[in-house]
């Protein structure tokens, strides 16, 4: 259905993702999702700032689909990388969205 | 065990305060990323999945109490409170911020540990049998020599930015626990019929995308010539070996290529050429290290262990820890115990930070303070009196770590796969979940008796897959997990790889295909001494090609 731009923040890590104001968002639910209408490139081009300001690395586009209103990652990597370990349900996001 | 010298403290903090800057550098922008990584990485900080990944070498797999106790601390307070243990004798934190990152090295330190070379195109942590310098069958003690190596090859200059990794195994028994003909040099210490010691040299062995078991380069290299030898034989990789593929460049590549004559003589032409005993050893120096492995001072002991053989009669959990997860000690009336990290259902390798304390208390009462990590991720504890062992049975079952299953098929080795690794093309630890839940601790698991699976979350085979009496692979085809199954690889001195049973399995498929192996096994094996690796090799791939593909229907992904 769209794409969204990920990266990990260079402090600790963690995975985030581009909101949809000026930032990164840890949950992919608050993600900004980039389609037809809102083209990608330009955000990606522009996210090289946030690398150089040292606030993310490794910035990349994925596609995500959403499913009963939920925003997922099509593919697996990217599941896990929005949710957190499946064998550690308790630790990484999954928990956060519990949370 | 060893002791840090003066110059191993220094080295090692000196190192910490390097990357101390390097990440402050970094941080503050004065760095970019790409001019990091490399630093980074030669400190053993990955990025994986979600998060840095801190990789903390256990050289040789010697630790001792206060070490574990480190380990547990740096756990609890750097990370969410547990770590992962691997096939190379080396821990995983998974969660630590880059931030943290100095500190925690500082902290190791403290304790002689740290994370040199745990990663990058140099030579990697020296591995060694678990049951180095204990074990009854063991000819000679390979420790000294690993701790010569890692001395060695520590910042050396020459091998910092070789064609690719680099990685040697030591034993020093004829029965190899340390899969040594699977590395890019493994050594067998031996003795020679003068009883001089000496070690048979293999070069070239190594799993992954391309896979092979290591050629024989000497028969018998005397001891004192041990860093010549090695030393010319990385000096002919660092020269020869291929730096234009980096799926060509390991030295089993150039091995293949040359072929073992051509790179024989390439060695040895180079080892003849060296400057008179710059790198010979003397006498001196062997004897000054091997002291440091002398055998603790084990109290006198009874054999026959009364308190161990009522509680055997009467507990037949206990019976069956004693005869899977304790093996003969070279003095009697002590054992060597293998602690489990595969409880059923649990995660291979991992132990929380409660349970390293647990075991680090253990080992400072019942072992004399040591303990060993294995590449089969299990820890070990290598003196305990015959005697001790119902209470450090009851100790360890506690904590949850008293499962009885030490060679059995629950006893899997599984990186850490898709759930953590950037590389990872599938899941590997919810198939050993799976299969160790489908099979559990009962009788059944005896009965099928000694068998290794392996699991692999992509082709670079962390998961020693090639060696598994039954190797499991995870790949991705069209988006799906999907398990290639290997027969018949073993890590031992009878080193084989696995062959490929056809097609992949489904997740789904993957459990109820391993189960229709080990019922065509139980089927066919003569009686139960003979095993799913003997019988394997007796009636070779047919039998279980046909159960597999004609069984389970929807096969053939
Ligand atoms: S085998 Fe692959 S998935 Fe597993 S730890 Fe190694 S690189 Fe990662």
């Amino acid at each position: 259905m769209g794409q969204v731009i990920t990266a990990n923040r260079l402090k600790d890590g963690t995975v985030v993702f581009l909101g949809p104001d000026v930032g990164w968002v840890e949950q992919i639910a608050e993600a900004r999702v980039f389609d037809a209408a809102d083209s990608i490139a330009p955000a990606l081009a522009a996210t090289k700032k946030d690398e150089q300001d040292n606030l993310v690395i490794d910035v990349y586009a994925i596609d995500v689909d959403s499913k009963n209103g939920i925003l997922r990652p099509t593919k697996l990597r990217e599941a896990i990388r929005a949710t957190g370990p499946t064998v550690h349900p308790e630790h990484g996001k999954s928990a956060a969205n519990r949370g | 065990m060893y002791r840090y010298d003066e110059f191993d403290a220094t080295f090692v903090s000196e190192r910490v305060e390097q990357f101390r800057d390097q990440v402050a550098r970094r941080l503050s922008g004065e760095l970019t990323e790409d001019q990091f990584k490399l630093h980074r990485l030669m400190n053993g900080v990955y990025l994986q999945l979600h998060a840095y990944m801190l990789r903390v070498a256990i050289p040789y797999g010697v630790l001792s109490s206060r070490q574990l106790r480190k380990l547990a601390h740096v756990a609890r307070r750097y990370d969410k409170g547990f770590a992962h243990f691997t096939t190379r004798q080396n821990v995983q934190y998974n969660w630590p911020a880059l931030a943290d990152c100095p500190d925690i090295l500082a902290e190791l330190a403290t304790v002689e540990m740290h994370a040199i070379q745990t990663s990058g195109n140099c030579i990697r942590n020296v591995t060694a049998d678990q049951f180095a310098g204990v074990a009854a069958d063991e000819v000679v003690d390979p420790r000294p020599y690993a701790e010569i190596l890692r001395q060695w090859s520590s910042l050396h200059p020459e091998y910092s930015f070789l064609p690719r990794k680099f990685k040697l195994a030591l034993t020093g028994a004829a029965h190899d626990r340390a899969a040594i003909q699977v590395h890019d040099i493994g050594l067998q210490v031996v003795r020679n019929e003068a009883g001089e010691i000496g070690f048979t040299v293999y070069v070239g062995g190594g799993q992954g995308r391309s896979s092979f078991v290591a050629k024989k380069i000497r028969d018998f290299l005397p001891e004192a010539d041990l860093l010549a030898y090695v030393d010319a034989i990385v000096r002919v990789y660092n020269l020869e070996g291929r730096r234009d593929n980096k799926y060509k460049a390991r030295i089993k590549i150039l091995v293949h290529e040359k072929g073992i004559d051509a790179m024989r003589e390439a060695v040895e032409a180079e080892f003849a050429r060296r400057p008179d005993n710059l790198l010979t050893l003397p006498q001196a120096d062997i004897d000054t290290i091997t002291a440091y492995f002398a055998m603790p001072p084990l109290d006198a002991r009874t054999t026959d262990a009364p308190g161990t053989a009522e509680r055997r009669a009467a507990d037949p959990r206990f019976a069956a820890f004693v005869d899977s997860n304790v093996s003969a000690h070279k003095v009697a009336g002590y054992g060597i115990v293998t602690i489990s990290l595969k409880p059923i259902g649990g995660i291979p390798g991992d132990a929380t930070a409660d349970q390293m304390d647990a075991v680090a208390d253990l080992a400072a009462r019942y072992s004399s303070d040591e303990l060993r990590v294995t590449h089969e991720q299990n820890l070990v504890l290598p003196h305990v009196a015959l005697d001790d062992l119902p209470v450090v049975y009851d100790a360890l079952d506690a904590v949850g770590l008293a499962t009885p299953n030490i060679g059995l098929v629950t006893d899997i080795i599984s990186c850490p796969g898709l759930d953590y690794c950037a590389l990872a093309t599938a899941r590997s630890i919810p198939v050993a979940q799976r299969i160790s839940e489908h099979f559990g601790e009962g009788a059944r698991s005896r009965e099928i008796g000694e068998l290794k699976i392996k699991i692999s979350g992509c082709i670079n085979a962390c998961g020693h897959h090639h060696v598994g009496h039954i190797g499991i692979l995870g790949l991705e085809r069209k988006g799906v997990e999907t398990y290639q199954l290997t027969l018949g690889g073993t890590a031992d001195e009878t080193c084989s790889l696995g062959e490929l049973t056809g097609p992949g399995f489904s997740s789904d498929e993957v459990v109820d295909a391993v189960e229709t192996l080990v019922d065509t096994y139980l089927g066919l094996r003569h009686d139960s001494a003979e095993t799913f690796l003997t019988a394997f090799r007796r009636v070779g791939m047919a039998p279980f090609k046909q159960a597999l593909y004609e069984k389970n229907v929807g096969a053939g992904i």
